[in-house]
């Protein structure tokens, strides 16, 4: 893969198509893959429950642009697909926004609602637990039971 | 390698030439090129359909982590080795590189190189199945650590299970099965894309189901980056 690297070729009569160097191949798997390490490392810093999430996030968003963009060819291809990729995020955003403000607003309706919902548990222990304590009821089935003292955290 | 056509579908190519050579679009398309763009514009709409059924899987993955914090850090830090995901994630990339390079080697008319890449990346497509299956899959269904209702871990090893561990592994089992669905699918596209590679299907002037059944192998790649660090780096 040294010389005469054609940056294009003729697919049909009038249209070309790009074609992606090997050079620029080769870097962006070498990115990817110290971003991996990264993102292995990131997770050993404790920064917070929340920033550590963030910062996974923001590398693993990062790597998928690349791959998007080089990989995918759409640094090259026509703007419809990305114009679709584009409405697809777009969407998935409205789907997590509708559902994050479900989640911070639930107490305003109902404040059984706003915890989070007590999971029927094989651990006996914990059962037993809050029935020694009083607060669940033996006969009530777990799968009825609001147990308000799961481990929830409001972060 | 024998004359290119210059002019019109098929001219001047000889009797002896690749089929992609011979190769003319189908008759509802005006020419190769609409085709071409055609079916990718297709396989976009499909993948985005994809990312979509994967979405519902991670915003059940936030909500409930919201939820769950402990939960999600004691479960993924006991029942998952970051080990295995980081391989598998490298197992990944390096077979998406592959299959860049493969749509490269079509463009070029490069036939061994095209194929030789297809079935290295299906050969990773292999090995992350197997090191997801063996080291992972079956181990925890022995173990019990399997999702919601049927969790039967028994506890020990110094770890105390939380009464909301099953949920992470609930999350955890869907999406990566689903997942590894896809891989599986992903390598069996690839082995029909090599395979056809080898006939000399796949040219300068013809490279569709490379193109497509490549981009669906990155998607899959793609998917796996967001699922490991939620998974498996919880800190």
């Amino acid at each position: 893969m040294s010389h005469a690297e054609p940056h294009a070729i003729e697919f049909e009569h009038g249209h070309t198509h790009h074609v992606t160097s090997m050079r620029l191949l080769n870097t962006i798997l070498v990115i990817l893959l110290i971003f991996t390490g990264l993102t292995v490392a990131v997770s050993r810093v404790h920064l917070g429950e929340s920033l550590n999430l963030w910062v996974a996030v923001a590398i693993a968003v990062f790597k998928a642009s690349l791959v998007c963009a080089v990989f995918m060819h759409l640094l090259h291809d026509k703007a419809i697909s990305s114009l679709v990729l584009f409405f697809c995020v777009l969407t998935i955003g409205f789907f997590f926004l509708f559902t994050l403000i479900d989640m911070d607003s639930r107490h305003m309706v109902d404040p059984v609602r706003a915890a989070p919902i007590a999971a029927p548990t094989i651990v006996e222990e914990a059962r037993a637990e809050a029935i020694a304590a009083g607060e669940l009821d033996p006969a009530a089935h777990t799968d009825e039971s609001h147990d308000e003292h799961g481990d929830a955290g409001e972060h | 390698m024998t004359t290119i056509p210059t002019t019109g579908p098929g001219a001047g190519v000889q009797a002896s030439a690749e089929p992609w050579e011979r190769y003319t679009h189908q008759p509802h398309w005006r020419n190769r090129e609409d085709e071409f763009e055609g079916a990718k514009l297709g396989m976009w709409l499909f993948l985005s359909t994809e990312l979509l059924l994967f979405s519902g899987f991670f915003c059940a993955y936030f909500v409930l982590r919201h939820f769950y914090p402990d939960a999600f850090r004691g479960a993924s830090t006991h029942f998952l080795d970051w080990r295995i995901g980081a391989i598998n994630t490298a197992i990944l990339l390096i077979s998406s590189w592959n299959v860049a390079v493969a749509v490269r080697a079509a463009q070029l008319g490069q036939k061994m190189i095209l194929a030789g890449n297809i079935f290295f990346a299906s050969l990773c497509g292999v090995a992350f199945l197997v090191l997801k299956l063996a080291l992972e899959y079956f181990p925890k269904i022995q173990k019990g650590e399997v999702p919601g209702a049927f969790f039967s871990y028994a506890g020990g090893h110094g770890y105390d299970p939380s009464p909301y561990d099953p949920i992470f592994l609930s999350v955890y089992w869907v999406s990566t099965a689903t997942h590894g669905f896809h891989v599986l699918v992903g390598v069996l596209l690839l082995w029909w894309v090599g395979w056809r590679a080898l006939k000399g299907h796949f040219g300068p002037k013809h490279y569709t189901a490379v193109e497509n059944v490549g981009l669906y192998w990155h998607l899959v790649d793609l998917i796996w980056i967001f699922l490991f660090p939620l998974l498996y780096l919880v800190p």
